[in-house]
């Protein structure tokens, strides 16, 4: 039976303080299908958080009640639909509770993976990574981030153009292990576009070994140590599906 | 036994980097005081840079000094080359001749385009770039205002964000025509602070994540000029 979990730690501040948390994470299994989704709410905006648990939210529900059923092609239409849903949801609410909130306020990228048992289904907006590793631990198949120009530039489905940067993927479902990160993660797990062994390994390794709640509650202290913010000052989120 | 998970390496691996031009007075009217606490500020530049673990990785220098070489009174010269801040040197600053800001600014845009093809072509990504221009004086070269114009253009189209700063006698109105915003004026000779600040700020830069805006500690070395 596979492994299935995630979790997610907050940044600090320049003030090394701890900050809000505006990474959100979901998984579901449904009769052995699998849905992970990580989104990750600007850091600029009033209500990047709120933004990335919504669009999370309404992502797996969206998928959860087709997930049986689920073709590329549908795949493809029910997270346009969800997405456009969000963004008119989100923006009549900005509207009706204050003039000063706008739909940007509400940024956040998207990663959904869909694991059925022939295929696996991506959708990817932004930065963060999707990546699946064979059993040798080796990378086989990826989502690699989209930036701007510049690395502290990328997309949100916020934006106008967000339909020019989603971007999907249909993979056969023939890997070992699949993670899913933010881009507070992808300093450390990605050199480029090739995976650095030397993080991910010991990771995979660690949760093959040992019980969810040790797994995740050592990820998030590993995560948030000095050593790791020292990297990077932003929110960490990681799920793993681990065969 | 260790609370974090084992044998596994915590390091970065995007090989970010902040490039950060700093253009110099070093016209005649610089002679004396300023000219040493301006070099005194660089030292504390390099200092600072040096002790910050982010920064000293991420951060490259560019150093251009405006002023007179052998031959001409007018002429902008790289005294510092890109270099990782950890590698940083500071360069003297000698005083001599006029104040040939456009030159200089010309030499800053070109040189961050070619950094950033070199960027490009190595796969490191990178912040968008600084350009600091520190005068006493007023712009003295013929096609000032024609660089002035392109640095605030690519300002616009979010190629560099420029930093224009005077001393007390430097002559704002043209200072501002080299960017978008209102330049700052550095009080007192105060180049110590004025460096310190620097460093403090190009350390927040070359750390602001995905979709933030930069916030740039408080300026207490100067003000914007009434």
């Amino acid at each position: 039976m596979a492994i299935l979990n995630g979790i997610s730690v907050p940044g600090v501040d320049r003030h090394k303080k701890p900050k809000e948390n505006q990474d959100y994470l979901s998984f579901v299994n449904i009769n052995g299908l699998t849905i992970l989704v990580c989104a990750d709410g600007a850091g600029s905006t009033k209500h990047g958080a709120i933004g990335s648990k919504f669009i999370s939210k309404k992502l797996i529900n969206g998928l959860s009640s087709e997930i049986d059923n689920l073709s590329e092609e549908r795949f493809r239409s029910k997270i346009l639909e969800t997405v456009n849903y969000s963004r008119t949801v989100l923006a009549r609410y900005s509207r009706i509770l204050n003039e000063d909130i706008l739909l940007k306020d509400f940024a956040s990228t998207i990663i959904t993976v869909v694991i059925t048992r022939k295929n696996v289904f991506v959708a990817h907006l932004g930065d963060g990574a999707a990546i699946f590793l064979d059993d040798q631990n080796k990378l086989i198949k990826s989502s690699m981030p989209e930036n701007g120009e510049y690395i502290n530039q990328t997309y949100f489905f916020t934006n106008s153009d967000w339909e020019e940067h989603l971007r999907f993927q249909t993979l056969e479902n023939d890997f070992e292990t699949c993670l899913v990160m933010s881009d507070g993660v992808t300093p450390f797990a990605l050199k480029g576009t090739e995976v650095f062994p030397e993080f991910v390994v010991p990771i995979i390794n660690f949760i093959r070994n040992s019980k969810p709640e040790i797994s995740k509650a050592t990820l998030a202290k590993t995560l948030s140590s000095p050593r790791s913010l020292s990297v990077s000052t932003d929110d960490k989120t990681l799920l793993w599906y681990i065969k | 036994m260790s609370d974090l998970i084992p044998d596994l390496v915590l390091q970065d691996n995007t090989s970010q980097r902040l490039p950060c031009v700093i253009i110099v007075d070093g016209s005649t009217s610089m002679n004396g005081k300023a000219i040493k606490n301006l070099n005194e500020g660089l030292s504390v530049l390099e200092r600072e840079l040096k002790a910050d673990d982010i920064a000293s990785m991420r951060v490259q220098i560019l150093v251009i000094r405006i002023g007179a070489d052998g031959l001409r009174s007018e002429h902008a010269e790289v005294l510092t080359d890109w270099t990782d801040a950890i590698d940083f040197s500071a360069p003297q600053i000698t005083a001599n001749g006029m104040t040939p800001l456009g030159k200089g600014v010309k030499l800053g845009l070109k040189k961050i385009e070619e950094q950033k093809k070199l960027y490009r072509n190595n796969q490191i990504t990178y912040n968008r770039p600084w350009m600091f221009i520190i005068t006493d004086g007023a712009p003295t070269d013929r096609d000032w205002e024609t660089a002035a114009a392109s640095a605030r253009k690519a300002e616009e189209q979010g190629k560099v964000v420029m930093f224009p700063i005077g001393t007390e006698d430097a002559n704002f109105e043209n200072l501002d025509k080299f960017s978008t915003r209102s330049a700052m004026m550095l009080k007192n000779l105060d180049f110590k602070e004025l460096f310190v600040w620097l460093s403090q700020s190009v350390s927040v830069g070359s750390q602001t994540e995905i979709g933030s805006e930069t916030q740039l500690p408080a300026a207490s070395w100067g003000a914007v000029p009434s």
